[in-house]
């Protein structure tokens, strides 16, 4: 507590005041005598102990359940201790490692779209080398060298035979006679060589030769991993 | 600790910085309502309840940059402001020490050298015959431990006018208990 009048009159004696103390309590004291009645009664009360009453337990009970409603319990210290690791209130926002997670991980977020995109930028006719290749059993257990099978293509013809002089998925580098497509009826072509049916197409007429793909290991082995 | 920082502690939910408030002024606190309010002991236990449960609700109320205690005091001070105007005409105006307040001389000074209980007698009826305001500041001085500055913030005074009281009742307690000192017999 600061030191006020009563204090420096409580610690000094008459005699030892300053002028300016003097003069501060020339208003309430007008003489000597009365300083140090004055002075002994302030001593006096500062002596005495007052001993207060104390309040009944039942008002700090009640004032007890009011904190406990006003400030539930705290979280788990577990639960305290990680979030004052990653959300520390006393750092700004860019500079709390959650913040700093998060924004990590949006980045990789968009980075992750253009990445798969571009992979397919790389083989941008991937979807067109898919055939659909059908093998249509024959009757006909003859040995047929060249095996024939109907093949759809989704792109245009002139891609298909495009793809017969370049490095093409395993048909191609097995030697397996699946693409056989022509713009001309193939009608002439002899019976011996097995099965065959005529598709009619915008572009042509399709003859597709079949045999049976017990006939070639290779398409065996073909269908068999393919399905 | 100090009673500012324990106030900041209770503003962040710190149970037991609230205790340590409570220990330290719920029994002046109960002391002084006692005083202001007619020695009604019931009422005053349920101000000091209604002053705490503030401090609870309304932490941020005080502000840190002033004494803890002084603003308790003013908050105490004009709590019986209101309830003397809510009862209008107060119901005892004596003004005395509280029957529970039990004053113990634990000095030697001359005064220990009486009897304690007529020199207790005799305080509490020249406390009595003080009128309020008068009595009122030197209870805060040297019941309460308050300093002249703070009593005038607590009662919205100036510091003269504290001075003026306490030197007045001063006086006044010097020539009541002037019997019971040797040193004012002279």
């Amino acid at each position: 507590m600061k030191k006020d009048l009563i204090d420096t009159i409580m610690e000094k004696e008459f005699h030892a005041l300053s002028n300016a103390e003097r003069e501060e309590l020339a208003s309430y004291c007008s003489s000597e005598e009365e300083y140090n009645q004055m002075r002994e009664v302030f001593l006096s009360m500062d002596k005495m102990t007052w001993e207060h009453p104390k309040p009944k337990a039942e008002t700090k009970q009640r004032l007890d359940e009011l904190f406990d409603s006003t400030y539930p319990a705290a979280a788990p210290v577990w639960y305290n201790s990680v979030l004052s690791v990653i959300l520390p209130k006393e750092k700004p926002m860019y500079r709390q490692p959650l913040a700093q997670i998060a924004a990590i991980a949006l980045i990789v977020l968009l980075i992750v779209p253009f990445w798969n995109s571009k992979s397919e930028l790389v083989t941008p006719s991937h979807s067109e080398q898919v055939a659909q290749v059908e093998a249509k059993p024959t009757g006909n257990n003859q040995t047929n060298k060249t095996p024939v099978a109907e093949v759809k293509n989704n792109s245009n013809d002139d891609k298909e035979t495009k793809t017969k002089g370049q490095a093409e998925p395993e048909t191609k580098t097995r030697k397996i006679p699946v693409l056989m497509a022509a713009a001309e009826p193939m009608q002439e072509e002899s019976p011996a060589r097995g099965s065959s049916s005529v598709v009619s197409h915008p572009d042509g007429v399709f003859i597709a030769v079949s045999q049976p793909a017990s006939e070639s290991p290779e398409m065996f082995d073909l269908l068999t991993a393919t399905f | 600790m100090t009673d500012e920082s324990l106030m900041v502690a209770i503003s962040k939910g710190d149970k037991r910085a609230f205790d340590e408030i409570y220990n330290r002024y719920s029994g002046p606190l109960l002391g002084y309502f006692m005083r202001m309010l007619w020695r009604d002991r019931e009422k005053a236990e349920d101000f000091v309840h209604d002053i705490f449960a503030k401090i609870i609700r309304k932490p941020e109320l005080f502000d840190p940059k002033r004494k803890f205690k002084t603003w308790l005091y003013s908050v105490a001070n004009n709590m019986c402001k209101n309830e003397y105007k809510k009862q209008e005409v107060r119901k005892n105006t004596s003004n005395g020490l509280d029957e529970n307040y039990a004053v113990e001389d634990t000095g030697t000074n001359v005064l220990s050298e009486v009897a304690d209980s007529q020199f207790r007698d005799q305080f509490k009826r020249s406390m009595e015959d003080l009128d309020e305001k008068h009595s009122e500041v030197f209870k805060l001085r040297h019941l309460d431990g308050l300093s002249i500055k703070e009593i005038a913030n607590i009662l919205d005074i100036s510091d003269g006018t504290v001075k003026s009281r306490l030197f007045y009742a001063t006086k006044y307690l010097a020539s009541s208990l002037e019997a019971f000192n040797p040193v004012l017999n002279r």
